[in-house]
């Protein structure tokens, strides 16, 4: 059998108008062939909604839809430049709930399994050294989502560069708290205590990772979106800025409001 | 600086935020006996009592006010001060670490007692009944770069059976200690530690017949009124402790006890 050749596909979200590539690879074009629709979906994260063009075996554009949440059955992959931002993560898949979530860049060599709260993450590492702290910060991943119930795609896509960027220190016992809100990412807005942000801004440089100018960011950002307010160019900043507002949040400077989207 | 003359000002806060509640009268009892004191307030403890009287009536109405992120803000406050860091320091100077034993801080809280005790022992284990007071104890404990620690979600009861073994300092210190049943807690740390192991009690104790400006917001949070200095004493002396000594601060007494 030929070997199926990779395309790319130059399209514009329906959402936001953004004109994206994305690439199609042959195991993309395999798996849709494997298919029992005969169609497999490819996400590309845009922060709030991720878009997915549904393709089929030779490649070809058959619908693009904005999504929210993972229904059940529902199999998608991440647009392989996705995995361009992350450092240790070469490719993942992420199954719960009957659906299943996943990125790789070719054939992996080798799949690091975590299994948790009902569902499966199976991380292709770039170093295998980072194994073991992998495996740990993938258990905190799907105990938030065992919490979570139906995950957000574009949390999820957040929470898998979230994972990416942690992976330096084992986690602490309460890591799925920072996946949690990563998950809900969508829903949640930033609220800001004046009085709090006040005391705290009297000694701030008194507590370690934090500093008079994150409470300015913080007021500044009231009222945002969560998401809007965690968004960066790279996972590490990402994660940083999360670390930074649970600090804030277990202080009571900031909480974090429901908001349907 | 006084931290006490900031104590005494921030009364006026909180007279004015209880009034009608019906747990106010104890309080508004306690605070004329409350003797007056000159002197330039200390701004950190001022703008963190301030903060605490605003809030004290929500805090007392929930119950468990440790559990609380505003309780927790104001007891990091309050716990970096001079005068908490300075009555720290003190008790902590009064104590012998022992190599290969471990230092153990009930009621937790925010974490700035072991953060302290740190570079003197070689094992650091913050017990409290809020995971997230113990997250706040992990961030401070990383932030030092300390990393041989535990973190056990528990209140004062639970430590005997979560610190499984004897340990060489147990530490009381933190405004949410103040908030439990003291004698429980020495009791509870007395068959926590190891022998020749030593409690540290950081807390407004004063003078016998002397009221604390910190006891009509202790009283406020749903406490009791810390016991006088001898009746301290003679509670530890009763449990079995031995070698009680006493180092008196502006606000704040740091009191060492050894197990025998």
């Amino acid at each position: 059998m030929a070997a199926r050749a990779a395309r790319l596909l130059r399209l514009r979200c329906p959402e936001c108008g953004r004109e994206s590539d994305v690439h199609v690879t042959p195991d993309t074009l395999g798996a849709a062939a494997a298919s029992p629709t005969g169609l497999v979906g490819v996400a590309d994260y845009h922060g709030d909604h991720v878009m997915v063009v549904y393709v089929d075996g030779e490649g070809r554009d058959r619908g693009v839809r904005v999504f929210r949440a993972l229904q059940r059955g529902e199999v998608v992959r991440a647009n392989p430049t996705y995995l361009a931002y992350m450092s240790n993560i070469a490719g993942f898949r992420v199954a719960s709930g009957g659906w299943s979530l996943e990125g790789f860049a070719g054939s992996p060599r080798a799949l690091l399994r975590v299994l948790g709260g009902g569902g499966a993450l199976e991380v292709e590492l770039r170093d295998l050294a980072r194994a073991p702290q992998a495996a740990a910060w993938g258990e905190r991943f799907l105990e938030a989502l065992s919490r979570v119930g139906q995950p957000d795609l574009s949390g999820l896509l957040l929470s898998i560069l979230l994972l990416d960027a942690s992976m330096q220190h084992p986690p602490s016992p309460f890591a799925s708290r920072m996946f949690e809100l990563a998950l809900n990412v969508r829903r949640l807005t930033l609220r800001v205590d004046p009085d709090s942000a006040d005391l705290l801004s009297a000694y701030a440089h008194r507590v370690p990772w934090l500093s008079p100018r994150v409470l300015e960011f913080a007021r500044r950002v009231d009222g945002w979106p969560l998401l809007r307010v965690v968004a960066a160019p790279d996972p590490l900043t990402m994660r940083e800025r999360m670390a930074t507002l649970l600090s804030l949040e277990r202080r009571g400077v900031v909480r974090f409001e429901v908001t349907e989207p | 600086m006084s931290a006490r003359a900031a104590a005494v000002e921030a009364l006026r806060a909180l007279e004015l935020s209880i009034g009608g509640a019906p747990w106010a009268t104890d309080v508004l009892r306690l605070i004329p006996m409350v003797p007056p004191v000159g002197g330039e307030p200390d701004p950190l403890v001022l703008r963190a009592l301030r903060f605490l009287a605003g809030r004290v009536r929500a805090l007392r109405e929930a119950g468990d006010p440790w559990l609380d992120p505003s309780f927790r803000l104001f007891s990091e406050a309050f716990m970096l001060s001079s005068e908490f860091s300075g009555a720290l320091a003190r008790g902590l100077s009064l104590v012998k670490p022992r190599p290969g034993s471990a230092a153990v801080d009930v009621m937790s809280c925010t974490g700035v007692c072991l953060e302290q005790a740190a570079p003197h022992w070689g094992r650091l284990i913050a017990v409290d009944p809020s995971p997230l007071n113990l997250e706040l104890v992990e961030e401070r404990l990383r932030g030092v770069g300390a990393a041989n620690f535990e973190l056990l979600v528990g209140g004062v009861d639970d430590v005997p059976r979560l610190v499984r073994e004897p340990v060489g300092l147990v530490i009381l210190a933190s405004p949410s200690a103040w908030l439990t049943d003291l004698r429980s807690a020495v009791s509870r740390a007395y068959s926590t530690l190891e022998p020749g192991g030593q409690l540290l009690v950081v807390a407004p104790i004063e003078r016998e017949g002397l009221v604390s400006p910190l006891a009509p917001f202790i009283v406020a949070l749903g406490g009791q009124a810390p016991p006088g200095r001898g009746r301290f004493e003679d509670l530890l002396l009763a449990e079995g402790y031995v070698r009680v000594r006493f180092r008196e601060g502006d606000l704040l007494t740091a009191v060492v006890a050894t197990k025998p």
